[in-house]
């Protein structure tokens, strides 16, 4: 109190004054104005006047400006000079403190708001893609608010989630993506049914300024356990004081139009039928018989016989060429697939306005955006509402808030490993069946896909896969999310020195989903509909008391001192109702049997931490971190846990006296490490008893109650009482160089981090009576280095090329799992799956194989007696089969401008990585892929390709392997066996749903232009005496351009979504190409 | 600094004193309990147990044993005999041990511990009656050592022989404690097989008891003895006694075959069953084929199917098998003719010619070969055709063509990837053509 009311006497002292461009003369706004050694500070206006309230009656104030080298003054009039270096580069930290660059010890790298913006992506995680070194993003598929994948330097978690924590102006933003479907199905929900949103898709990009994306756990330390696997810090655009004109008026406008880009080949020579019953004569078996493949005649030999009473065609059956009723019109194939797809379109607006005075600022935006998907009948819409301002109530006392009310959500289609999947339907369907019925406009005319019998028509008789025009339909998910998220913040300066800071900030929002199986849909014949309630939300609450203080001209430092408190509080309502009394009425009161699944899961953490600075001469920086966390997950009495950090930054250039050299004038090497720990999932320590389930491996089986009886089962878990927090630590080396008067500028890194003492479930022998056990074990290693290389290759007065490539090159090593466990199941199927398998590199495809020899020669069966004489053999084995991570990834950005003219491009390269392509094995047991088209009744020898080097063997009546050649004769024998590419061979190991998967583990390498942009910014003058005051149109394309040998759908795909188990697709949706045109307008 | 060094202590101080209530509660779960009461374990471990035999077993085996044919996706590489480690890893696992079996051994447990005595009967019986499938399709598989949890979590295995002397204690403990005075809390309406009649467990008992002799029989001929002993010391009378449930009606309710056939369809029925019954005038033919549509029968196809942990029928088949194995010819014709005329009753099917001769057996007559055969026909879709056949070698079959096992039809299940992967230790891989220690 005495020391408040000291201060309180003083009296206070307004500086003001303007800032200008030195070298136009033209007024500067936005300019940052500090009063030196404090966090007091305000804006320049429109006109470039500012006006501050200091504390001090000898204050000095500082001004910055991103491009400009900062400027001490005491008031008055002040010019700006343009620094070519770009030293004073501010870049959010952790916490939302903002701090230049150069101070920094550890590795960062900013995208601004526009470059997410003009990427025309829906997810602000997409926006990202190729534009940080460090950071992989995959999007799941090309639907309307499908998720996107996003990871920083690999993945450390060996079963949970690796994903960064998302911050929106330094408070913590859910980016769940919730599966949907029966929780007691568990992850066989992210096999099938939808694609989800992950829930950073709320944001809207036109409300960003700039994120900044904190790599390793140095940057994160003081987050705490959130962001053990990096953050990425949005920061929001805020209110600007639009001088005399009151208030700034932003409006933009985005249409974009989406296409399909790459799809599977599939063949359209050959008719649905068989030849396993007339003799292996190919032979047609139409859609009445509900025969499943496409092993038929040759399509050129049938006739449609006609008659226009047959259901299926209005041209008639189709019938052999002998049997055909004279002038019978030869059968042309269908192509079920290009004519299903149709033009995406997306409507964005977006209108902010801004404005305010001396202490008070604010900005108020309101965005909608309207999506429809290449699939018929897909769509995602989003609305967003955000108010932000902030206000000086004196001169000590800053106060801001935020809030943000966003309601999305969409009309999902059934995709992936679900009978009532859109592509399982359509690309299995044979080139001699018209989904269409022959009718015009099959999306919105029911006779296309529903016989005059009311049951479903399909090319398989009412069996096998749901019509894709049924399924777009019928079998609709829609969810609405109504979302809340903001701040409010207090900043108090007590002296000079020292200041105290709180905010309370929450992220609350509920995502109501409606799922309907119609009465006659394939997956649930019965119908069903279930009812999903995700009520999500946390609480944050960080306070802060910083001192900072210059003890000399060379040596300033700062400690701040923080708690934050944490409560995390999350229930899922799931209510499903099977068997529809009666068609069309697809409500929950019309089911005949309901189950509810009802769970809670709290969690509250609490921290307190330091942040101290030391910095010497302007180029010698230290920080060191502390922070000690309690979390409500852990055991009592093991429920704390410490972590450090420290990082150093050396500006080598400024002592060594380089600065005004041209060749290297800046120059900085730092270093660092930091621990950062992690606590479990809520509810791991002790044994329970669970709802029983009981299913098979191909069924849904039966949820309790069963008959009106209630059933409990031992959960499949074993708790364990004494886990304790994971560790992950991490070491950093980098340097940040500039050449050349900053025209080539090298950011290099190099890091390892290692995460131990990982808190996972672990499967176990069965027989000890639990599926899996909660351990603390393992060892995963991240190595890697990232490359940012800027360069501009011309500059003239008018014209600019500047590029920047994004290098990263990752090695994510699983090094050890527990103890007598030898892989770790992430998810997938019995047969192709993900898996951590120890020694090898993270989340592996894992599945059947072929047998090998000793030496590694796949063995090709050379006992004449055997089935599958000449075919290679299976080992009957699980093994990995594919590494989904790539070698390196590479983005390279290439921004040309020429007075109001921008045009930029964006190169994206992957290299290496591989996918199991799930959709074309099966495809190929279909005989629906190009290649069965082509190949079909052809002869080859197994020895190319994966079967280079195989060799001639067979197993003996112990199951033996004997290699031995076509007359018995024992020894290696190259294999030189002729076997015929025919039904028998890709029904079985041949193709997708034989024991082997490793025949479909595919390359996923790719080259793909992601992004051009092509932007005008008329020239000022034009407006003059009209209310506006700038105006831009911008042209975009995204995924213009692929080249991949992967000859599925666009390999940047994932079943699961937002998971860590990656690499495998299986009828995913396909990805998008698109066309945007854009209009910003200001007044 | 003096300043900051106290507000530091002062907000350590505060905070360690509230942190417990901060966290109070906070992990404790309020979504699954930590006890349960027995009348929730048992019908959950009967159902679990029903469903897995009923669904992944009956088709490997009933595709083994010709009474189907796989013809689609994978189900038509099974048919091949490419049935490797992944297939039976969901059965084992989450059917069997850390499914019905971890219940039915938690719920004798906790029924011994708080002396409900006929649970534990009821438990012991179930158990037995588990372990007897899984050693059967298996060979050696854990007891001894396994369902300890975080105690054990690499258990060994009991030999096959252990196995079966564990199922005869089993079940003579469980008769025992079935018959103990009725204990505060018994099995009621939760006993989906028998209603919680202990009179009618026990007759289970006796009647486990006698086909777990029976499988010995090789090994030692005084088992077909020991199988007489049992059935005569008090098993099922009639088909009335048979211990089974119907599955439901509700449309998550239905039976494991019906399920299959709605949700992937990609077993015909076709196979040696359907040509030796439409050659002998088989009146069940029709009853396990829907000949008009080429679909399996709505006997066994339909939502409500009952699944039969055992019956009459297949009693007097055993009976008729060790009657005639230890020379006792009348007594096998009789019990012969009535396990013909019980299954012909169970779908209310009769045949003058066919039952003169199939069911009119007498000393003189009767063969193994007869009982075996009508034994196979009887054991429609049951695991247990699989297991009397390879004790037998009937009917004769022969191994379908593009088989990847040299021509031999398999006589196990491969051990489950899941045991390979986390109990590498304990588990001997053999091939599936390799039999079973009783197989001989």
């Amino acid at each position: 109190m005495l020391l408040l009311s000291v201060v309180a006497v003083h009296a206070q002292k307004v500086i003001s004054g303007t800032v200008t461009d030195e070298a136009s003369g033209e007024a500067l706004a936005g300019v940052t104005v500090f009063e030196k050694g404090t966090t007091n500070g305000t804006f320049t206006d429109e006109t470039g006047r500012y006006e501050l309230s200091v504390t001090q009656d000898d204050a000095v104030l500082v001004l910055r400006f991103v491009g400009f080298a900062t400027v001490e003054t005491t008031g008055g009039s002040v010019s700006m000079k343009e620094d070519a270096l770009m030293l004073d580069e501010v870049v959010v930290t952790a916490l939302g403190i903002k701090r230049e660059k150069k101070q920094l010890g550890y590795s960062v790298q900013s995208v601004s708001g526009d470059a997410v913006v003009s990427s025309g992506e829906t997810n602000v995680i997409n926006g990202l893609n190729s534009k940080v070194a460090g950071v992989q993003v995959i999007s799941a598929t090309g639907s309307p608010g499908g998720a996107s994948f996003i990871r920083i330097r690999g993945s450390s978690s060996i079963a949970g989630n690796s994903q960064p924590l998302i911050v929106v102006d330094g408070v913590p933003l859910d980016n769940s993506q919730f599966r949907s479907g029966n929780p007691d199905d568990g992850n066989n929900n992210l096999l099938a049914s939808v694609a989800n949103s992950n829930r950073a898709i709320d944001l809207n990009p036109n409300d960003i300024e700039d994120v900044t994306v904190l790599k390793g756990p140095a940057a994160a330390a003081l987050y705490g356990i959130q962001a053990a696997n990096g953050a990425v810090l949005i920061t929001t655009k805020r209110g600007r004081s639009a001088g005399g004109k009151g208030v700034n008026i932003t409006y933009n406008t985005t249409l974009s139009f989406d296409e399909v880009n790459k799809l599977p080949e599939l063949q359209n020579r050959y008719a649905q039928g068989t030849g396993l019953f007339d003799g292996g004569i190919p032979t047609y078996y139409g859609p009445e018989t509900g025969w499943l493949t496409s092993w038929g005649p040759s399509i050129d030999t049938l006739r449609w016989d006609g008659d226009q009473t047959y259901p299926y065609d209005p041209n008639g059956a189709i019938v052999g060429q002998s049997s055909a009723p004279a002038g019978a019109a030869a059968v042309t194939p269908y192509d079920n697939m290009g004519t299903f797809f149709q033009t995406g379109v997306t409507w964005d607006n977006d209108l902010a306005l801004s404005g305010g005075n001396g202490g008070t600022t604010y900005r108020f935006s309101v965005g909608n955006r309207n999506q429809t998907g290449i699939v018929p009948l897909s769509e995602f819409r989003r609305t967003s509402v955000k108010l932000a301002g902030e206000t000086k109530l004196s001169a000590k006392l800053r106060t801001a808030a935020s809030a943000a009310y966003v309601n999305s959500g969409g009309r999902r289609i059934q995709q992936g490993s679900n009978i009532s999947g859109l592509m399982l339907g359509l690309t299995r369907t044979p080139s001699t069946f018209d989904n269409a019925g022959g009718f015009e406009d099959p999306v919105n005319n029911p006779d296309a896909y529903i016989l005059p019998d009311g049951s479903q028509r399909n090319y398989r008789g009412g069996g096998g896969y749901d019509n894709p025009y049924w399924t777009v339909n019928q079998n609709p998910l829609t969810d609405e999310v109504n979302r809340f998220y903001g701040f409010v913040s207090a900043t108090y300066d007590v002296t000079s020195w020292l200041n105290v800071f709180y905010r309370l900030g929450t992220d609350a929002y509920s995502d109501n989903r409606q799922s309907i199986i119609a009465l006659g849909s394939r997956t649930a014949p019965a119908g069903r509909i279930f009812l999903e309630r995700h009520n999500y939300r946390h609480v944050n609450s960080d306070l802060w008391i910083t001192a900072s203080r210059d003890f000399s001209e060379d040596f300033s430092a700062s400690l701040m001192l923080g708690n934050n408190l944490y409560d995390q509080n999350y229930r899922r309502l799931y209510t499903q109702g099977d068997g529809f009394n009666f068609p069309g009425f697809t409500q929950i009161s019309n089911t005949s049997s309901v189950i509810t699944r009802d769970r809670l899961e709290r969690k509250r953490t609490a921290a307190i931490f330091f942040d101290a600075k030391a910095s010497y001469g302007d180029f010698l920086f230290l920080n060191v971190t502390g922070r000690n966390e309690w979390s409500s997950t852990l055991p009592a009495d093991g429920r704390s846990f410490f972590y450090p950090s420290a990082s150093l930054g050396f500006v080598f250039t400024e002592p060594l006296g380089l600065t005004d050299n041209n060749v290297l004038p800046y120059g900085k090497i730092r270093v660092s490490y930091a621990s950062v720990g992690n606590d479990a999932d809520p509810y791991l320590l002790t044994n329970v008893f669970s709802s029983t389930v009981v299913a098979d491996g191909w069924t849904q089986g039966v949820p309790f109650p069963f008959q009106g009886v209630s059933g409990f089962s031992q959960d499949d878990l074993l708790g364990n009482p004494n886990l304790r927090p994971e560790q992950t630590n991490s070491i950093e080396v980098g340097a940040d160089l500039r050449f050349i008067k900053n025209r080539i500028g090298l950011d290099f890194t190099w890091y390892q981090q290692t995460s131990v003492d990982q808190i996972f479930g672990v499967n176990i022998a069965s027989s000890s009576g639990f599926i899996q056990s909660v351990l603390n074990a393992g060892r995963v290693q991240n190595t890697g280095i990232e490359i940012v290389l800027n360069a501009t290759p011309v500059k003239t007065d008018e014209f600019r090329w500047d590029m920047q490539f994004n290098f990263t090159r990752n090695r994510n090593q699983v090094t050890e799992l527990a103890p007598g466990v030898e892989t770790v199941f992430l998810g997938g199927f019995a047969g192709a799956s993900i898996q951590n398998v120890e020694g090898s590199d993270f989340g592996q495809i894992y599945g059947g194989t072929w047998l090998r020899d000793d030496a590694g020669n796949v063995v090709i069966q050379s006992d004449t007696s055997q089935g599958f004489y000449g075919y290679p053999m299976e080992s009957g084995e699980a093994d990995v089969i594919g590494n989904p991570n790539p070698d390196f990834l590479l983005g390279w950005n290439n921004t040309l401008s020429w007075k109001g003219l921008t045009f930029s491009f964006l190169f994206d390269i992957r290299q290496g990585g591989d996918i199991w392509n799930g959709t074309v094995g099966a495809l190929t047991f279909f005989g629906r892929t190009q290649a069965t088209g082509d190949n079909r009744g052809t002869m080859t020898v197994f020895n190319s390709g994966q079967f280079e080097n195989s060799v001639k063997g067979t197993l003996d009546a112990d199951g033996q392997l004997i290699l031995q050649d076509e007359n018995g004769t024992q020894g290696t024998f190259a294999n030189d066996l002729m076997a015929e590419l025919n039904e028998e061979w890709y029904t079985f190991n041949g193709g997708g749903f034989g024991n082997v998967d490793e025949g479909f583990v595919q390359d996923a390498s790719w080259i793909r232009l992601r992004e051009v942009t092509l932007n005008y910014t008329l020239p000022a003058r034009i407006f003059e005496n009209t209310p506006i005051s700038g105006l831009n149109v911008g042209l975009s394309g995204r995924n213009l351009w692929l080249s991949t040998s992967y000859n599925g759908i666009d390999p940047e795909t994932n079943l699961m979504g937002s998971f860590s188990a990656q690499g495998l697709e299986y009828f995913n949706m396909p990805n998008t190409r698109s066309y945007s045109i854009r209009l910003g307008v200001t007044f | 600094m003096k300043y900051l060094n106290i507000l530091v202590l002062a907000v350590l101080v505060t905070f360690m004193s509230s942190c417990d209530n901060y966290f109070e509660g906070v992990n404790d779960n309020p979504n699954e309990p930590s006890e349960v009461t027995p009348d929730v374990i048992l019908p959950g471990a009967t159902v679990t147990l029903g469903y897995g035999i009923q669904g992944d077993m009956s088709r490997y085996t009933s595709m083994l044993m010709q009474h189907c044919t796989g013809i689609s996706r994978q189900f038509a590489t099974y048919q091949n005999y490419a049935i490797t480690e992944t297939e039976t890893d969901n059965w084992w696992r989450f059917n069997m041990y850390a499914g019905a079996m971890m219940d039915l051994y938690v719920l004798n447990q906790q029924a011994e511990a708080d002396q409900y005595t006929q649970y534990a009967g009821v438990a012991k019986a179930l158990l037995a009656y588990a372990l007897l499938i899984t050693t059967d399709l298996y060979g050696d598989i854990p007891y001894t050592e396994a369902f300890q949890g975080a105690n054990n979590l690499t258990p060994t295995y009991d030999t096959q022989e252990q196995v079966y002397s564990t199922v005869q204690d089993l079940l003579t403990t469980a008769k025992t404690q079935l018959a103990a005075a009725t204990a505060v809390i018994a099995p009621g309406s939760d006993d989906l097989i028998y209603g919680g009649d202990v009179a009618a467990w026990t007759r289970f008992c006796n009647f486990l008891s006698a086909r777990a002799y029976l499988h010995l029989g090789l090994r030692d001929a005084a088992n077909y003895t020991n199988a007489l002993n049992a059935i005569d010391a008090g098993a099922f009378t009639s088909a009335g006694d048979d211990a089974f449930y119907n599955w439901g009606a509700g449309a998550t309710e239905s039976a494991p075959w019906f399920q299959y056939i709605q949700q992937r369809d990609d077993i015909a029925y076709t196979g040696f069953i359907y040509d030796l019954m439409s050659g002998n005038g088989d009146p069940r033919y029709t009853v396990y084929l829907d000949t008009a549509n080429s679909t399996l029968g709505s006997f066994f196809a339909s939502a409500t199917a009952p699944y039969y942990f055992g019956s009459y029928v297949e009693q007097k088949f055993i009976e008729a098998e060790a009657a005639f194995r230890t020379g006792d010819p009348g007594r096998a014709a009789t019990a012969h003719n009535e396990a013909v005329m019980a299954s012909l009753a169970r779908y209310g099917v009769s045949d003058a010619t066919f039952e003169m001769a199939e069911a009119s057996y007498d000393a003189a007559s009767i063969t193994l070969d007869a009982i075996m055969t009508q034994k196979y026909v009887a054991m429609f879709l049951d695991t247990e055709a699989f297991t009397d056949w390879r004790r037998t070698g009937i009917p004769a079959l022969t191994a379908v063509p593009g088989n990847v096992t040299n021509g031999v039809i398999p006589v196990r299940m491969p051990y489950p990837q899941s045991e390979r992967l986390f109990n590498g230790g304990n588990v001997s891989i053999v091939p599936i053509t390799t039999p079973v220690w009783w197989d001989i």
